[in-house]
C-alpha cells in the first residue's frame, strides 16, 4: 500500500487528470460542433466512403463485364448500405457524438488535397510529420526566454531602482506586438536588405547530406524565428519577473532569514527563488502554450514547415479534415501541458501536495 | 553588573518620497545580563526600527545609520557586514520576529529552518543540527514530530513557539523580541509569555522585548523604556515605572489602562501620533502635553537621571517642576 | 444607466497621468489617431471605402501598379523618380487634325506630347484608344532628338482598347534588335520602358526633353475617337499603391478607424464581461463560483486560435462578427480569476455588511459598491489590451481570415505578404501598415503603463 503522502499526491493528480479529459473533451466536441453546423464534417466522411466503395468496385476484376449502369445502381446501394451502417443517417446530436469519439481517438481521417512528405494522406501521419519541427523550435523559444526572464529579473531586482531598472521599466511596452510582427522585421532587415539570414524555410536548398552541416542549416533558418520570440517577450518578461521577485523578497521570512545571518546567496536562493518556484513555472507552462498556438502566424511568416504552417496550408486549400485535426492535436497537446504542469508544480510545493489550495 | 548590550546615539534615517523619516533618533540605552527590558510606544513610534537597527537589518533607502552598538564591550557598527553576519547575527543577538505567521519559508520544514543557524554558524552537520533543533522544539513544547512538518501544518501559537525555538538554538545571549505575541490569542499569549519567562532563567538569556501593549510588558519587565517619535523618552526599573511613570507621555499611557481591581477613570492622550518626517519643535510631545511651557515648545529637553540608570527627558525635571 | 455609479476619481487620475512624459506622449499619438480616424470617416465614409477598395470597374487603371510612396526619394540620393504622366484629349499637349478622306473614313492625325524630365523611366506605358470597332491606329514614337521609330498597328476591336506597351513581346524584341544594332551590347536589360526613354549609349540613361506620341489614324467618326497616353510612375501619392493599383492611403487611412473601434470594443467588452462573472463567482460563492472556476478551467486549456481559425474559415465573417466570436472565446479567461479574487476581499469589508443590513439587494450592492471598487484596477489592463486585439486582427487577415471587405492595415499587411513584397524590395508596403499598428501600439501602451503606476502603487517601501 502506497504512503499516505504518496496517496494524498496521486488522488490530487487524479482529479487534476479528470479536469483535463474533460477540458480535451469539451475542446474537441465544440471542434466537432463548429465544423459540423456547416455539415463539413458529414461531407468528409460521406466522400470518403464514396471514394472508398467507388475504387473497391472499379478495381474489382469480378464486376469487369457489369454494364455500366447496372454496377453504378450496384455501387450506389453499397454506398447508401455504409452510409446506414456507419450512421450517417441519424440525427446531428448522435453523430457529433461519433465523431467525437473519433476525434479523441485521434482517428483523423483523410486529408482532401494535403499529404505528409510520404506520401500518406492520413491526417493523423501529416499531423505527426509536422509535430515535431514545431515543438523543437516553440519550446526552445520558451526555454531560452525563461532563462533570460529569469536572470534579468533576479538582476534586477537585486538593482532596484538602478538607472538599469528605471530604462527596463520604460521599455515594458516594447513587448505589445507579437513575435510574427518583430518577425516581419527580422525578415526585412536581415534576409531582404543585408542578406545574412534566409528568409525563411527550415534548411537550405537542397539539403546538406552530412548531419552535421544538416543540422547547422536548420540552426541558421531557426536564428530569426527565435530571435523573433525572444525580443518580443524581452522586456516585459523581465519586468514581470523583476516585480515578481520584488515582492518576494519583501516577505517576512526572508528578513527573518537575513537576520538569521545567512549568507545573501543562500537567503537568495532558498527564501526568495525556492518559493517562488511555483508561479514561475506556472508562468512557464503557461508560456509554452502560447508559444504554440502563437506558432501558427510565426511559422506561417517564416514558412517554417511546423504545425502552424501546415494550418495556414490548411487553411488556404480548406482541407477541412486537417484543420479539424489540427484543433484536436492542440487541444491533446496544451491538456497534456497542464497535467505535466500539475505533476510539476506538486511536486514542488508542499501544500498542493496535501490538497490545500496555494 | 555590566551591560550585555549598549546603545549609544544610535540613528537611522530613511528616504521617501515625502521627506527623511527620522525613525530612530539619537537613542540610548544599557541592557544588563539576564534582565528583560521592555520597549514601549504607540504603533509609528519608531521601536520596530529600533530593532532592525540594533541588528542592523536595513531597507534600501537607508539615509542615515550612525552611533554604537556595543556588545560586550565591543562596538559592532564598525564591522563590515560580513563580518557583522558571521559574529553577531544569531550568535550574539537574536530576534523573534512580529507575526511570526510568516517569518517561516513556506517551502521547508520547519525542523531544518530552526536548524538552519546551526549548520550555518555553528558547522554543525545536518543531522546533528536537526537533533539539536528537536531538543529546542521540545523546550517551546512543540513535539519533535512536527519538525518534519511545513509550516502551514502549525498552528498560529505553535509557529510563534518554533520561532523561538528558532531564535533560541545558537545560544546568543540577547534575543529581540518585536511584538511576539500581538498575533495571538489572549490565552496562546498568556502561555507564551510563561514560556519566555521559563527559558529565560533556564538558559540565562537578556530580552529586549518591544510591543505596544503595556500590560503585557508587566509580566516580563525587569526595566522599561517608553518611544516617542523616534526618542527614548523614559527609561525606569518596571516597579517603579508600573507605579509611577515620570514622563507626562508615559502617565497619560498608564493613566488609559484599565485595571481590574480599582475604579479608576479612564483618561486619553489628545492629539495624533507626530510625524517622524517634520517632528515638533523642541520637546516631541509638547503638542499633546498638558504641562507643556515655553521650553518645550523651542529646546528639546536632554536625558534627566533621576536614579542609577534610569533617565527621563522632561524640562519638568530639569526645572524641578516635577 | 442610472444604477451604475461613474465613479469620480477620473478627473483627478487624468491630472495625476498628464505627470508621466510617457503618458503624454501617448495621449498625443492616440489623439492623433483619433483626429485620423474622424477625417476618414468625413472623407471616406463606410460604403464609399469598402467600394474603393474593391476597385471596380477599372477604378484605378490610372495609378501605376506597386508604385513607391513619393517621400521615397529620400532614399534614392537624389534621383527624382518618375510620377505619372496623363496625356489626355483637350489638354494643350494634345492636338488633333481630322481630314475627311474618302468613304466617309477620316484620316487623322493625332500628336500628343510631353516633356520628361525624371531621373528613372516610367513603371510602364498605356494607350488608351477610344473609338469605333475597325478604326485602324498606327503609332510612332518621337525621342526629343528627333529620332523617330514605328511602335505598333493597333485596330480596334471593341469602342475601347489599351494598348499595353511594355507587354508587346515582338514590339520589345524589334526595339531591342535595333538599338542593339545602333550601339552594340547594351549594360542593361532593354524593357520597352527604358528604350523609349534612353539616350543612346551603353549604360542607361534617360534622355531628357519632349516627346511626341504620333499617331495616323483611319477612323470612321473622329468626334467619337481619342487617344489617352499613360506613362505610369515609380511614385505615387503619399503611400505608394499595391498590387491592384489602389492607393495604400485609403486603406491606412480607413484602416484607422476600424482598428481602434475594433481594439477598443473588444478589450472594454472582454473585461467587462470578465469583470461581471467574476464577480458573480466570487460575491455568490456556493455552487454557482464551483461551476464558474471549472469552466474557467476548462476555457483556459481550449486552443483558443485554432477554435478562432475554424469558424473564420468554415463561416464567412465580417469583422463585427469577428470580435463577437473573439468576446465570446474569451469570457472565461484569466480576468475572472483577479476579479474574483478581487470580488471575495471586498465582499468581507464592513461596509458590505452595512449595506445589507439597511436592506441593500444582492443586485444593488454589485452594482454600486463591489463593481465600482474594482474597475479602476482594471483599466489599466483594459488599455493596455487594446493593441493585442488590434494585433490578432491582422494576423487574421495575415493567414487570409479576415474581413475580406474592409481595407484594414492587416489587410495591407495580408497582401504585402502574399505578394512577396519583401522579396521584390517593395519595402514600403510592409513599413507603413508596421508603422501605423506600431504607433497605435505605443499609444495605447505608454498610457496603460502610466495609467498602472498610478492605479496600483506597490512596493512603496519604507
Amino acid at each position: 500500500m502506497l504512503s499516505k503522502p504518496v496517496q494524498k499526491v496521486a488522488l490530487h493528480l487524479l482529479k487534476r487528470g479528470v479536469t483535463v479529459l474533460v477540458t480535451v473533451i469539451v475542446a474537441t466536441y465544440l471542434t466537432i460542433i463548429i465544423a459540423n453546423m456547416g455539415g463539413y464534417v458529414d461531407e468528409i466522411k460521406k466522400a470518403e466512403i464514396t471514394e472508398r466503395i467507388y475504387t473497391m468496385y472499379m478495381n474489382n476484376p469480378a464486376y469487369k463485364g457489369m454494364p455500366r449502369d447496372k454496377l453504378q445502381k450496384l455501387i450506389d446501394e453499397q454506398i447508401k448500405l455504409e452510409f446506414q451502417r456507419v450512421g450517417l443517417d441519424r440525427p446531428f446530436l448522435e453523430r457529433s457524438l461519433m465523431y467525437l469519439w473519433d476525434g479523441l481517438t485521434l482517428n483523423l481521417g483523410r486529408a482532401l488535397y494535403m499529404t505528409s512528405d510520404s506520401g500518406s494522406r492520413l491526417v493523423k501521419n501529416i499531423i505527426l510529420e509536422r509535430l515535431p519541427q514545431t515543438v523543437l523550435l516553440f519550446t526552445s523559444a520558451t526555454i531560452i526566454n525563461f532563462f533570460i526572464h529569469l536572470l534579468g529579473g533576479l538582476y534586477l531586482s537585486r538593482n532596484y531602482g538602478s538607472k538599469l531598472d528605471k530604462l527596463a521599466v520604460s521599455l515594458a511596452p516594447l513587448s505589445t506586438p507579437p513575435p510574427w510582427f518583430y518577425g516581419i522585421f527580422l525578415i526585412l532587415i536581415f534576409a531582404a536588405w543585408l542578406h545574412v539570414l534566409p528568409y525563411g524555410g527550415l534548411v537550405d536548398y537542397p539539403p546538406p547530406e552530412d548531419l552535421f552541416l544538416y543540422a547547422l542549416s536548420v540552426l541558421k533558418h531557426a536564428i530569426l524565428p527565435l530571435a523573433s520570440w525572444v525580443i518580443s517577450g524581452f522586456f516585459i518578461g523581465i519586468y514581470t519577473n523583476r516585480t515578481f521577485f520584488l515582492i518576494f523578497s519583501t516577505e517576512d521570512y526572508v528578513e527573518a532569514a537575513r537576520a538569521k545571518g545567512l549568507p545573501p546567496r543562500l537567503v537568495e536562493q532558498r527564501y526568495i527563488l525556492r518559493p517562488t518556484l511555483p508561479p514561475i513555472i506556472t508562468g512557464l507552462a503557461l508560456n509554452l502554450i502560447a508559444s504554440w498556438q502563437g506558432a501558427i502566424i510565426t511559422e506561417t511568416v517564416f514558412g517554417w514547415p511546423g504545425l502552424g504552417l501546415t494550418t495556414y496550408q490548411a487553411i488556404q486549400y480548406f482541407d477541412v479534415p486537417v484543420i479539424v485535426g489540427l484543433t484536436v492535436t492542440y487541444a491533446y497537446l496544451l491538456g497534456l501541458t497542464v497535467l505535466v504542469l500539475d505533476v510539476v508544480y506538486s511536486l514542488i510545493d508542499p501544500r498542493i501536495r496535501s490538497g490545500l489550495p496555494a | 553588573m555590566s551591560a550585555v548590550l549598549s546603545v549609544k546615539n544610535l540613528r537611522l534615517y530613511f528616504t521617501t518620497r515625502k521627506g527623511v523619516v527620522r525613525a530612530v533618533d539619537d537613542v540610548s540605552f544599557d541592557l544588563k545580563k539576564g534582565e528583560t527590558l521592555a520597549i514601549v510606544g504607540e504603533s509609528g513610534c519608531g521601536k520596530s526600527s529600533l530593532a532592525r537597527a540594533v541588528i542592523r537589518l536595513l531597507p534600501r533607502n537607508v539615509h542615515t545609520y550612525s552611533g554604537e552598538v556595543l556588545i560586550d564591550g565591543n562596538n559592532v557598527m564598525k564591522l563590515s557586514d560580513e563580518m557583522f553576519r558571521r559574529l553577531v547575527r544569531w550568535r550574539k543577538i537574536s530576534m523573534v520576529f512580529q507575526g511570526a505567521q510568516n517569518s517561516l519559508n513556506p517551502v521547508l520544514k520547519v525542523g531544518f529552518q530552526v536548524a538552519e543557524p546551526l549548520i550555518i554558524h555553528n558547522n554543525f552537520s545536518r543531522e546533528d543540527a536537526l537533533a539539536e533543533a528537536k531538543k529546542y522544539l521540545r523546550l517551546v513544547g512543540i513535539h519533535e514530530s512536527f519538525a518534519d512538518r511545513y509550516p502551514f501544518e502549525l498552528s498560529g501559537g505553535m509557529k510563534q513557539r518554533a520561532v523561538i525555538a528558532m531564535a533560541l538554538i545558537t545560544r546568543p545571549d540577547i534575543v529581540i523580541l518585536d511584538e511576539p505575541t500581538s498575533a495571538l490569542d489572549v490565552i496562546t499569549q498568556a502561555n507564551i509569555i510563561n514560556l519566555l519567562k521559563k527559558i529565560k532563567s533556564e538558559l540565562g538569556l537578556s530580552y529586549i522585548f518591544i510591543t505596544h501593549d503595556i500590560a503585557l510588558t508587566s509580566e516580563l519587565a525587569d526595566r522599561v523604556a517608553v518611544m516617542y517619535a523616534g526618542e527614548i523618552v523614559e527609561v525606569s526599573d518596571a516597579d517603579e515605572f508600573y507605579y509611577k511613570p515620570k514622563h507626562p507621555y508615559a502617565e497619560k499611557l498608564m493613566a488609559s489602562v484599565p485595571t481590574l481591581r480599582t475604579d479608576k477613570k479612564l483618561d486619553f492622550i489628545p492629539g495624533a501620533p507626530p510625524s517622524l518626517i517634520n517632528p515638533p519643535q523642541g520637546c516631541r510631545f509638547n503638542p499633546r502635553c498638558p504641562y507643556a511651557f515655553e521650553k518645550c515648545l523651542k529646546e528639546p529637553p536632554p536625558p534627566y537621571e533621576f536614579e542609577a540608570g534610569s533617565f527621563v527627558r522632561c524640562w519638568l525635571y530639569h526645572e524641578g517642576r516635577r | 444607466m442610472k444604477f451604475f455609479k461613474l465613479p469620480g476619481f477620473t478627473g483627478a487620475y487624468l491630472k495625476e497621468l498628464l505627470h508621466y512624459k510617457s503618458a503624454l506622449i501617448g495621449l498625443i499619438l492616440l489623439a492623433l489617431l483619433l483626429a485620423l480616424s474622424l477625417y476618414s470617416i468625413f472623407v471616406y465614409p463606410g460604403s464609399k471605402a469598402v467600394a474603393y477598395w474593391r476597385g471596380e470597374e477599372n477604378l484605378w487603371i490610372k495609378n501605376p501598379k506597386n508604385a513607391f510612396p513619393e517621400w521615397w526619394e529620400i532614399f534614392t540620393g537624389g534621383r527624382r523618380l518618375p510620377r505619372t504622366l496623363d496625356v489626355y484629349p483637350g489638354s494643350n499637349q494634345y492636338s488633333v487634325d481630322a481630314v475627311r478622306g474618302m468613304d466617309g473614313v477620316y484620316m487623322v492625325n493625332l500628336s500628343l506630347t510631353f516633356d520628361y524630365y525624371y531621373d528613372e523611366e516610367p513603371s510602364a506605358i498605356n494607350v488608351f484608344i477610344n473609338g469605333t470597332p475597325s478604326d485602324k491606329v498606327e503609332l510612332y514614337w518621337i525621342y526629343p532628338d528627333g529620332r523617330r521609330i514605328f511602335l505598333s498597328n493597333v485596330t480596334l476591336g471593341t469602342e475601347r482598347t489599351i494598348y499595353y506597351l511594355g507587354q508587346d513581346i515582338p514590339l520589345n524584341n524589334r526595339l531591342a534588335m535595333d538599338l542593339y544594332r545602333q550601339i552594340g551590347s547594351l549594360q542593361y536589360s532593354p524593357t520597352v520602358e527604358k528604350i523609349l526613354f534612353t539616350a543612346l549609349a551603353r549604360e542607361f540613361k534617360v534622355q531628357k526633353g519632349t516627346y511626341k506620341l504620333v499617331a495616323t489614324c483611319l477612323v470612321s467618326d473622329p468626334r467619337k475617337f481619342s487617344l489617352e497616353l499613360l506613362l505610369y510612375g515609380k511614385v505615387h501619392g503619399l503611400a505608394g499603391t499595391d498590387h491592384l493599383r489602389r492607393p495604400l492611403e485609403i486603406a491606412l487611412l480607413y484602416g484607422t478607424p476600424i482598428a481602434l473601434a475594433f481594439g477598443v470594443l473588444s478589450s472594454v467588452i472582454v473585461a467587462l464581461v470578465q469583470l461581471i462573472i467574476g464577480v458573480i463567482s466570487g460575491y455568490f460563492g456556493g455552487p454557482v463560483d464551483v461551476l464558474i472556476q471549472r469552466v474557467t478551467e476548462i476555457y483556459m486549456c481550449l486552443p483558443f486560435l485554432n477554435i478562432l481559425i475554424m469558424i473564420s474559415v468554415f463561416y464567412k465573417l465580417n469583422i463585427w462578427i469577428l470580435l463577437v466570436v473573439i468576446v465570446v472565446l474569451s469570457i472565461f479567461g484569466s480576468g475572472v480569476k483577479t476579479t474574483r479574487a478581487l470580488a471575495m476581499q471586498i465582499k468581507e469589508m464592513p461596509y458590505i455588511e452595512a449595506a445589507k443590513v439597511y436592506g441593500a439587494g444582492d443586485l444593488r450592492i454589485i452594482f454600486m459598491y463591489v463593481i465600482p471598487k474594482i474597475l479602476p484596477t482594471l483599466v489599466p489592463s483594459i488599455v493596455i489590451s487594446v493593441p493585442s486585439f488590434v494585433f490578432l486582427e491582422a494576423a487574421l487577415s495575415l493567414l487570409g481570415l479576415g474581413d475580406p471587405l474592409l481595407p484594414t492595415w492587416g489587410k495591407v499587411l495580408s497582401d504585402a505578404e502574399s505578394q512577396g513584397a519583401l522579396y521584390k524590395g517593395l519595402y514600403y508596403w510592409v513599413l507603413e501598415p508596421s508603422f501605423m499598428l506600431i504607433v497605435t501600439s505605443i499609444s495605447f501602451t505608454l498610457i496603460g503603463f502610466a495609467l498602472d503606476r498610478i492605479v496600483n502603487p506597490r512596493l512603496k517601501e519604507m
